[in-house]
């Protein structure tokens, strides 16, 4: 039976031989991917500041609650909610490394219903001093 | 009540428990009179009531023998009386400790938990750039924009920021005026209402609170010289899977290229598809090297339809005619590099900012075009995309005063995509927080045969209220 189109074997060889690369290439792609997520999920772990578990273990609470003031042009006090410690003390950093003016002052406090207990505490004072503490009940 | 458990204690030794007691206040009214009658009664206690305790102490009260010793006792028993005075006032104004009855009415405005913080800057440029005036308004002197800005609690949920720009060109504008949650869960926020676009990093500044005079060039030009700012929504949330502080920003706006030309009629509204909204997204990446030094890293990107102008062969295009633009989508995308460092021991006095960004403008090239009769009509919007840039540093020479640069690139939208650039250096004084006075120079070099400019300008910033002209 002959082919309805009469390709020429030269072209054919080398489309066989770039199908082939392709499958190489693709096949090296997946492994550095695979090798990337295996380089950063121990790091993930890893990367929890260990002031996070020490805020988690001061007091468990069904979430947390950031009060930043005197951080921003306006000097206004920010709230803002979080589930996670680790979410909040990043957030608090952040706002005390981005600030503007100096004093600025984040607190997080633990939420359990309506009771709000502070366990966490970052200042960066008018002078320059940076100083983070939990707050233990 | 623990202040006047304050009161009711002898403030001198010599002083009688009797004379003590009387020296409560009846209400927050009397007590400029009680403190009258405080005193005249010190006096007679002084005088004629000593103590057995005070009987060991020296004796200021005995009647002088001669006029030195009268003079000498005068003088004591007025000391006496200017130290209670002062220890009243210290005690008036002490914190009322836990379980003290709150003020009365008749001690401050009713209203006054309900009143917003207010602040208002103010900002004045002088133009002496020779021979050209480069101001929007013509003007060498001038009151650029005074910011009015209210900002206060809402309810346990909201908070409100009202921010309004006030010019000899616009009058009144709205420049922001938003909510923001505070007790959303999952940690998202949302922002309902104007605010400045989270496209790239100095869009979200205010102009007053720039490091420079002016927005970098490729705000200006991609994205308006008063930055972008929008009408929508507004949610981020922070994701730190790897335990550095990385924020999600997405909005959704009405339309955020600002005003569109006036003489630009397209046959639809931009937003009549809600395709043709304004939509961005930001990528937030914080990172603390040490206690002093911060770098944030980011990404942005944003799309939306505006009216781009027309051509027509045969006649020109006119609003009667039916249009005179048409809509094509612009997109944005961008990144910007931050880097912070500030001493602890010195950061009154030692700071340095470096800022980088870089945005593309990316055009349709081939949009729909209104069919209008007896003629054909071509595109004349933008057919190509435009790169822009900048780098800019600051470094603080001592308390008040600092130093910057910036460098800018631009692929110029408004000259078919002929390279613009800018170099530019900045003297800052800050005589406090709330004034700032800059000092700029600025060399703009557009391309081909275009006139180079050395711009010379002063800038003039003061504040009033909490609002403070102070970036970092």
């Amino acid at each position: 039976v002959s082919s309805p189109v009469d390709v020429p074997s030269g072209l054919l060889r080398r489309s066989t031989r770039n199908a082939k690369q392709l499958r190489a290439v693709s096949r090296v792609e997946l492994y550095v991917s695979y090798a990337l997520i295996a380089l950063l999920l121990p790091l993930i772990g890893c990367a929890t500041p260990s002031i996070v578990r020490t805020v988690e273990g001061a007091a468990s609470g069904d979430s947390y609650e950031a009060r930043a003031s005197g951080c921003d042009n306006l000097q206004r006090t920010e709230v803002r909610r979080f589930v996670t410690a680790r979410n909040a003390v990043l957030w608090a950093r952040q706002r005390v490394g981005t600030a503007p003016l100096l004093p600025c002052e984040v607190t997080l406090l633990s939420v359990a219903g309506t009771t709000r207990t502070p366990v966490y505490q970052i200042v960066r004072a008018a002078s320059g001093g940076r100083s983070e503490q939990v707050i233990r009940p | 009540v623990a202040a006047d458990h304050a009161f009711s204690r002898p403030i001198f030794p010599n002083m009688s428990d009797s004379i003590a007691v009387s020296l409560r206040p009846n209400s927050a009214a009397s007590q400029p009179r009680g403190v009258v009658l405080l005193i005249a009664l010190l006096s007679i206690a002084l005088t004629a009531t000593p103590t057995a305790g005070a009987a060991q102490q020296p004796d200021s009260t005995r009647r002088p023998r001669t006029r030195a010793d009268s003079l000498r006792v005068d003088s004591i028993a007025r000391a006496d009386s200017i130290a209670l005075v002062r220890e009243l006032e210290r005690l008036q104004n002490e914190p009322r400790a836990a379980g003290a009855q709150p003020p009365s009415a008749q001690q401050g405005p009713s209203n006054a938990r309900l009143m917003p913080d207010i602040s208002a800057i103010g900002e004045v440029i002088g133009d002496f750039t020779p021979n050209v005036v480069t101001q929007e308004s013509g003007k060498r002197f001038d009151i650029r924009e005074v910011e009015l800005a209210l900002s206060s609690a809402v309810d346990p949920y909201f908070r409100a920021d009202f921010i309004l720009g006030l010019s000899d060109l616009e009058r009144i504008a709205i420049e922001e005026a938003y909510i923001t949650s505070t007790a959303l869960p999952w940690g998202l926020q949302a922002r309902i209402g104007r605010f400045h676009m989270p496209i790239g990093k100095q869009n979200t500044t205010h102009r007053a609170e720039l490091q420079t005079v002016e927005y970098p060039y490729v705000i200006q030009n991609f994205l308006g010289a008063e930055a972008s700012k929008g009408t929508g929504i507004s949610l981020s949330a922070i994701v730190a899977p790897f335990g550095f502080y990385q924020e999600f920003q997405v909005s959704a706006v009405d339309n955020f290229f600002g005003e569109e030309e006036e003489e630009l009629v397209t046959q639809k509204g931009t937003n009549v598809r809600l395709s043709g909204l304004g939509y961005a997204a930001r990528f937030r990446n914080y990172i603390d090297l040490t206690e002093a030094t911060n770098i944030e890293i980011s990404a942005s990107a944003a799309t939306g339809v505006r009216a781009q102008p027309i051509s027509c062969e045969t006649l020109s295009c006119s609003a009667d005619a039916g249009a005179t633009g048409t809509n094509a989508r612009q997109g944005i995308v961008g990144a910007d590099l931050t880097l912070r460092w500030r001493p602890l021991q010195q950061a009154l006095y030692k700071s340095f900012i470096l800022q980088a960004e870089v945005m593309r403008q990316v055009n349709e090239k081939d949009p729909d075009l209104p069919t209008l009769p007896g003629t054909n009509v071509s595109y004349a919007g933008p057919t190509r995309d435009n790169t822009g840039a900048y780098v800019m540093g600051r470094f603080q020479l001592a308390r008040r005063r600092y130093v910057g640069a910036r460098y800018d690139w631009l692929e110029d939208p408004n000259a078919d995509g002929r390279r613009f650039q800018a170099v530019s250096a900045y003297f800052q004084f800050f005589p406090s927080e709330f004034s700032k006075f800059v000092l700029a120079y600025e060399r703009t070099m557009p391309a081909g045969s275009e006139k180079k400019l050395n711009r010379i300008l002063l800038q003039s910033t003061f504040a009033v209220g909490p609002h403070r002209p102070h970036p970092f």
